[in-house]
């Protein structure tokens, strides 16, 4: 996760200009995470669009709290409140389990994704205008341990 | 119900525990359940055996999470290796023939009472490496049976209409959706499934999502009053997908000056590029003719170990 947010740190200047708040983060495995704003007000949508991710992993998306270093990202927009399910998250996979199948996105051919996610101000009892959140992508709980494919884009919330 | 669905998984892979290192070993066997105490054979096939050490399938009663089987039937035991002297190499169907009761030590054990299930662990040649470490539970009949042995059920299995068998693997490209189908000869429900993550199945439609290496596709007989359920192995060699500008196609002749829209991106979301020759030109991914030949060299970047560079040469005459 260091790596993945030195990368961010590394593009931020190229990425992100005063006039153009869209923001792309490389990943480790050579995939992209590109999102159309990073400050956003509350209760608005961001697109979000990926590409060469590794279709054989299955991925959350989702506007989350950005945990402590090594930690699995928790809590996340639509993850924990029924009420507060929205657009906020989104299991992405080509290779469903039996019982999902018909209910998560599919992967296009190369990897390729775009959602539009929900942001909010308040994630659970978390503020975003205080605490650090982020669009985050994970690999699903066939992976839930593996942190190698998480990715975070921090958004303010205005 | 979606998000709830997602909701529950987040939830549930917050409060998982740390999951163990998967094993390599793909099993698949039949028949599991409501087997005879005495007399029951299990056909059993595994996939992707490390190249580092044989296997031991034994039969026990489960162990607590994180320990190893101590009350097993060591008179079942097989030991599945290329090395001389064991009882079946990786490769073959491989025949278990698990018993209702036995004794371990000095403890009777009756499998309608207790736990037991076929234990996969990696032989005395890996010791205490514990990653091959898998536990398929087994049912018996409460009662002996005194049964007359049954055939092994035939499957004849096809993909994309070609006959597929661990003699015969099937070439399948990136992103090639193929169909599996399959027969029983006795006419026993057949299940299906992906051995493997590099291919996906849905329903009966396999999705190569890898270019390099294999994945396998395995349909399993339940069995019935005809013959005893069996799995077979479908391998699928892996290749680069075609790449192609999708479902676009240009006819052969159109009205000059007239405006066509090219496709963008390819079937693999690669942007195209166009270079246009003779009576036309392409600005923007607009094709616009004039009288005569046109030519049209559409060109996309490949991605190793996925799929090709596009090229490929369009010819259209406008008049």
């Amino acid at each position: 996760m260091k790596r993945l947010l030195l990368m961010l740190i590394a593009l931020l200047p190229f990425a992100i200009s005063p006039e153009a708040s869209a923001a792309v983060l490389k990943g480790a495995q050579g995939q992209v995470l590109t999102v159309s704003a990073t400050t956003a007000k509350n209760g608005s949508t961001i697109t979000v669009s990926g590409n060469r991710f590794d279709e054989t992993v299955g991925i959350y998306l989702a506007f989350c709290v950005v945990p402590k270093k090594g930690q699995a990202p928790s809590p996340c927009g639509g993850g924990i409140n029924k009420a507060g399910l929205g657009e906020a998250s989104f299991w992405i996979s080509a290779n469903p389990p039996p019982y999902a199948i018909g209910l998560t996105e599919e992967f296009l051919p190369g990897g390729r994704f775009t959602q539009k996610v929900k942001v909010s101000k308040k994630i659970g009892k978390f503020d975003c205008t205080k605490v650090k959140c982020a669009i985050t992508v994970r690999a699903d709980h066939m992976r839930g341990e593996d942190r190698r494919y998480d990715m975070f884009i921090p958004i303010r919330i205005k | 119900m979606k998000k709830i669905v997602v909701a529950t998984a987040l939830i549930a892979s917050l409060l998982a525990p740390a999951q163990a290192q998967a094993a390599e070993t793909k099993f698949t066997g039949a028949p599991l359940t409501n087997l005879d105490s005495q007399g029951a054979t299990i056909n059993i096939m595994l996939l992707g055996v490390p190249a580092k050490g044989g296997l031991y399938i034994q039969e026990c009663v489960e162990a607590p999470v994180g320990t190893r089987p101590t009350l097993c039937n060591s008179a079942i035991q097989l030991w599945i290796s290329y090395a001389r002297g064991a009882s079946f190499s990786p490769t073959d169907v491989i025949k278990f023939k698990p018993t209702g009761t036995f004794v371990s030590g000095t403890t009777n054990v009756d499998c309608t009472v207790s736990k037991c299930g076929i234990f996969l662990r990696f032989d005395h040649t890996v010791p205490g490496e514990l990653s091959e470490d898998q536990f398929i539970p087994l049912t018996f009949k409460a009662t002996t049976s005194t049964s007359v042995a049954l055939p092994v059920d035939e499957i004849t299995a096809t993909i994309n209409g070609v006959a597929v068998s661990t003699q015969a693997p099937i070439t399948l490209g990136y992103r090639q959706r193929s169909t599996v189908s399959a027969v029983s000869k006795a006419g026993a429900t057949l299940t299906f499934a992906s051995l493997d993550p590099n291919c996906a199945l849905n329903g009966r439609e396999i999705t190569p999502l890898k270019a390099v290496g294999e994945c396998a596709i395995s349909v399993t007989s339940a069995g019935n009053e005809k013959a005893t359920g069996r799995p077979v192995i479908l391998p699928i060699r892996l290749t680069l997908g075609v790449h192609t500008l999708g479902e676009f196609a240009l006819p052969e002749t159109a009205k000059a000056f007239s405006k066509t829209p090219l496709p963008t991106t390819s079937n693999f979301g690669e942007k195209i590029k166009y270079k246009a020759m003779g009576a036309c030109s392409v600005v923007r991914s607009q094709l616009t003719l004039r009288r005569g030949k046109c030519e049209i060299n559409a060109t996309a970047v490949g991605r190793k170990a996925l799929y090709v560079a596009l090229s490929t040469r369009i010819v259209i005459t406008g008049k």
